[in-house]
């Protein structure tokens, strides 16, 4: 029978029986090099485990649930563990980005040294935002809130009631600023569409937005820069312009006079785009940047802080913790909470969280119930890509009579008795993601509990909200590990120590209404 | 768990390799089928309850069919039933029982929730607002399609007295599980696998064979696929495009789905050669057809054999006249598109495809098209089969609609249109975009390559094998694309 006339199963095996040239010591040489390669790895990763004191990973399988989300995140641990993986990636994520001009799905690589947030990329030459086409996608996708309006509009509202002015500050992407970098076919700066939709809806009912894009724009043509050429963010000196252009919309009545004075300081560091593509430490890709902050300080030259009863309300993400936040890398205290302030001549109140621009801000003022105490404006602040990618729920807000002093009403004051706790995880906290924004990420879980002891301790059965770090300086944390139905024992604190409340928060259910926040000491 | 993952290479196929080569000769078809489950649950462990209750179903039903009478005796093998014979009403009933649960399990999974949707469409077109059918979300188990398929063509090929029935359970098991092929095929034929599940041979030879196969198929989907993934999803997810950018991202989607599926099969073949099992190529150099006919004797050549086997010759295949053979071919490939997913945009990609091969059979062999230069006519195909794949991969009807004029010059663009060149267009993408088109188009088949496995091209292989886990340590996700089916 010809091979013509044989069946695909006829003719494989036939042409098996044929395969030429593979002599008995290539066969054997072969199928010795491949199991040396497929089976070296983890014997050599126990014996790393085992010389450097780490635990090993793959015994963590006994103790995972199995259940498909808890086994894929067993999986992603046990590459994240890895050494080889960790030796090998930084050094060709590295060859990449020098010959390849390709990043990572995070971070995306123009010329002359120029990085952008592919988020922001994506958001700016994707579809409309507000298309139903667009906003059914992502409810496929997974997203419940995808849509900003309806959590703008009972935002607006329940400030309204207070008598509160909103003012909304979205923050155009570096890429519609400055794409001359991402592509030679576009070379001049060019207005967000969905900007202007959201600014014709928002005027529709009677809701205030800022546009800086002309500001930018102008910043860019006047200084060459508005934005940062490795960082997601603005220049410090973009931003104070922004500032001075938003304190002329805020109209306050008697606000509490503050005189402000400033130093100029130094700031050199690579951007946060180049700590996502995670290069080795001391990596020569990318020079760092030196840039001039000016950090505002009071009277006595005490750096700039939030204040509590401030007439003026920030809410804001990154964008305004840059400069701000030490951990950030940039300075401290040179922030556009910081340069606001100044420009109003007053004190300011900010509830600023990395990532946090279209919910978590929202949320943690939700849980205040003071925090809307004196204000008479809230500006708030977000990313424009988050009318792409964000999250939207909606939340209400309200002034609630004071109880006893409560920590997490005096922000990132926490008290200093501990409590030792042992409670059942009843909703869990997604696992960051290694190539983030942000170094450093904290979770919010729900938890049962089932025990207390200590000062001010929660009563057995009681509800309670326990944040914790997830990820510092990229390293993930035990709590990742956490699972829901899983009891813990753990040392905790009530409040949100200062360092972390400005830090991302990773939050699986969205709406905590009167839980007490603690938090857990590792 | 996927093929081209830092767990599945280091940690699950070292283990099942080593348990399966200590075992005792007799013991190994049950090593097999107990990872396979393993394998197979650690992506959801209760579909393991549909894949054990889909093995017993069909396993009893091809004990009553093999055993209801007619059977002819082959000296020195099992006895199978007489082609063309007589055939009980048991045998009939135990046939039609595996087909009607077999295609049940995948209705219920795969399409109920799409045929809620569209009658409860069509009832509001008729003013019944009252009559709608609650639409249930239920997550669809992965590889499904594929092992319905492979398990019905054993009961179907037992009844038509091609394969005699298993006797036993745990190689029938095997078969329908076994792990190489479980979530994204090749689908195999009992026929061709029975005699391989009773005895099969352990060579060096043959695992050589498999680690090239396997090495190949890896680097195919690390070094080439996700790539093409980055420009094809950035270009999909993008509003409107100009035309240079479209087509860059639908031909980067072509290269995609071909280099990613056809990655799995080689990886698949590869992983049973390892395990002694021989399985036939699944592809054959789609990309070089000079016509949509031929096309489709090249790519996913199991579905596409399954579908003449099972369907197309049953509805009378070409032997009925021109023009219920062109119906046929419709059926086929409208059916062969729903296979891939409850979409209406898979219904017209079929459609297309089923619309060409009518075309094509009506032209005839003297064609003036025939008469066109080879390559003019594998460029012309390439482009048709690209058009197709837009609803392909499009999310849904609109978008697809969309991206069609988008690549024709009809949408209008933004300022941010021109955006997404910085992501697609990099030194990197474009490299790999030209290496994968003088791979298609000048390289042979991955089966082809390794059936003269020299030295030098054993070393390229492990070395490709080496850099594709170095490339794979730097990218994040990495599913395959068939899985969703």
């Amino acid at each position: 029978m010809s091979h013509s006339r044989l069946t695909p199963e006829e003719q494989a095996q036939a042409e098996l029986a044929q395969t030429e040239a593979l002599g008995p010591r290539t066969a054997r040489t072969m199928v010795l090099v491949f199991l040396l390669i497929v089976g070296l790895i983890i014997p050599s990763q126990w014996i790393y485990e085992a010389t450097t004191g780490r635990s090993f990973q793959l015994l963590d399988l006994f103790g995972t649930p199995y259940r498909a989300a808890d086994l894929a995140a067993f999986e992603d641990a046990v590459e994240d563990a890895s050494f080889a993986r960790t030796a090998v990636q930084p050094r060709l994520q590295a060859w990449f980005s020098q010959f390849g001009g390709f990043g990572n799905t995070k971070t995306v690589l123009g010329r002359e040294g120029w990085l952008y947030y592919e988020p922001g990329v994506s958001h700016l030459a994707g579809s409309d935002p507000f298309s139903p086409e667009h906003l059914n996608r992502r409810q496929l996708a997974g997203q419940r809130n995808p849509d900003p309006r309806p959590a703008i509009q009972a935002f607006h509202e329940d400030l309204a009631a207070l008598g509160i002015e909103l003012i909304l500050l979205p923050i155009p992407d570096k890429a519609s600023v400055h794409p001359e970098f991402l592509t030679r076919r576009q070379t001049q700066p060019f207005p967000d569409p969905a900007l202007q939709r959201l600014t014709d809806w928002a005027e529709e009912r009677g809701i205030q937005v800022l546009s800086v894009e002309e500001e930018l724009f102008a910043e860019r043509s006047e200084n060459g820069t508005a934005y940062l050429a490795q960082d997601t963010h603005w220049t410090p000196v973009a931003m104070e312009r922004v500032a001075r252009f938003v304190s002329q919309a805020v109209i306050l009545d008697n606000p509490p006079a503050r005189t402000w004075q400033q130093e100029a300081q130094e700031a050199i560091r690579v951007g946060d785009l180049v700590d996502m593509l995670q290069l080795v430490d001391h990596q020569k890709v990318f020079r760092p940047e030196q840039i001039r902050i000016n950090q505002i300080q009071d009277e006595e030259g005490q750096p700039w802080d939030t204040r509590a009863n401030a007439p003026v309300l920030l809410l804001g993400d990154s964008f305004t913790n840059i400069f701000h936040l030490a951990e950030m890398g940039w300075g401290e205290s040179a922030g556009f909470g910081a340069h606001l302030a100044a420009a109003l001549g007053t004190d300011l109140k900010q509830i600023a969280i990395n990532g946090g621009g279209s919910d978590a801000t929202r949320i943690e003022l939700s849980r205040m119930r003071q925090g809307l105490r004196n204000v008479q404006t809230v500006v708030w602040q977000f990313s424009a890509r988050d009318l792409s990618h964000g999250a939207w729920p909606v939340v209400r807000v309200s002034l609630r009579e004071a109880e006893e002093e409560d920590p997490e009403e005096t922000t990132g004051e926490t008290a200093d008795e501990h409590i030792q706790i042992r409670g059942r995880i009843l909703i869990g906290a997604p696992t960051p993601s290694l190539a983030a924004p942000y170094e450093n990420a904290r979770g919010a879980f729900l938890l049962e509990v089932v025990s207390a002891e200590g000062p001010r301790h929660p009563e057995v059965g009681e509800e309670i909200l326990l944040q914790i770090p997830l990820m510092v300086e990229r390293r993930l944390r035990p709590a990742t590990r956490w699972r829901e139905g899983q009891e813990i024992s753990i040392a905790v604190q009530r409040g949100v120590p200062s360092e972390w409340s400005g830090r991302e928060l990773l939050d699986e259910t969205f709406i905590f209404d009167d839980r007490t926040i603690y938090w857990g000491l590792e | 768990m996927v093929f081209s993952t830092h767990f599945f290479l280091f940690v699950f196929l070292p283990c099942v390799l080593a348990v399966y080569y200590l075992s005792p000769m007799r013991w190994r078809a049950v090593v097999l089928t107990g990872f396979s489950y393993f394998f197979y649950s650690w992506t959801n462990p209760w579909w393991v309850v549909l894949m054990a209750t889909s093995t017993v179903i069909d396993y009893v039903a091809g004990r009553v069919i093999a055993k209801g009478g007619g059977a002819v005796a082959i000296p020195g093998e099992e006895p199978v039933l007489e082609i063309g014979g007589h055939r009980s009403r048991q045998q009939k009933i135990a046939l039609a029982v595996s087909i009607a649960a077999n295609l049940g399990m995948l209705g219920f999974f795969k399409y109920a929730g799409f045929l809620a949707i569209n009658a409860n469409a069509v009832a509001g077109f008729l003013g019944l607002s009252d009559s709608m059918i609650p639409v249930l979300e239920v997550a669809l188990p992965v590889g499904i399609s594929f092992y319905t398929f492979q398990s019905m063509s054993y009961t179907i090929d037992v009844y038509r007295g091609r394969a005699p029935g298993m006797r036993d359970f745990s190689a029938f098991a095997c078969y329908v599980a076994l792990f190489p092929q479980l979530v994204a095929g090749p689908i195999v034929r009992y026929n061709s696998v029975a005699d391989q599940l009773r005895v099969r041979t352990h060579t060096a030879e043959k695992f050589a064979r498999g680690i090239a196969m396997f090495s190949l198929g890896m680097s195919k989907k690390i070094l080439i696929a996700n790539p093409m993934g980055h420009i094809a999803d950035a270009s999909f997810a993008a509003g409107a495009l100009n035309p240079i950018d479209a087509w860059y991202g639908i031909m980067g989607y072509a290269l995609q789905i071909y280099f990613d599926f056809s990655a799995y099969s080689d990886m698949a073949i590869g992983l049973a050669l390892m395990f002694g099992f021989v399985f036939p190529k699944n592809f054959d150099s789609p990309y070089r057809a000079d016509s949509i006919t031929d096309f489709w004797r090249r790519w996913h050549i199991s579905l596409s054999t399954w579908l003449r086997d099972y369907l197309y010759i049953p509805l009378g295949g070409n032997r009925v006249g021109p023009s219920r053979t062109y119906v046929n071919l419709m059926i086929v490939m409208l059916l062969g598109g729903l296979w891939h997913g409850a979409s209406w945009n898979f219904v017209i990609w079929g459609g297309i495809h089923g619309g060409m091969l009518a075309f094509e059979r009506s032209q005839g062999r003297d064609s003036p098209y025939r008469r066109l230069p080879r390559p003019v006519r594998i460029v012309i195909t390439f482009l048709i089969v690209c058009v197709a794949w837009v609803f392909f991969r499009a999310d849904d009807l609109p978008g697809a609609m969309s991206y069609l004029g988008s690549m024709f010059g009809l949408s209008n663009t933004s300022a941010g249109t021109d955006l997404i060149s910085g992501v697609t267009a990099t030194p990197y993408h474009l490299a790999m975009f030209v290496i994968a088109l003088l791979v298609v188009w000048t390289m042979p088949q991955s089966w082809d390559y390794t059936r003269r496995l020299t030295p030098r091209r054993a070393v390229i292989c492990l070395v490709a094998l080496v850099a594709a886990i170095l490339v794979m340590w730097t990218q994040t996700a990495n599913p395959f694309l068939y899985f969703q089916f």
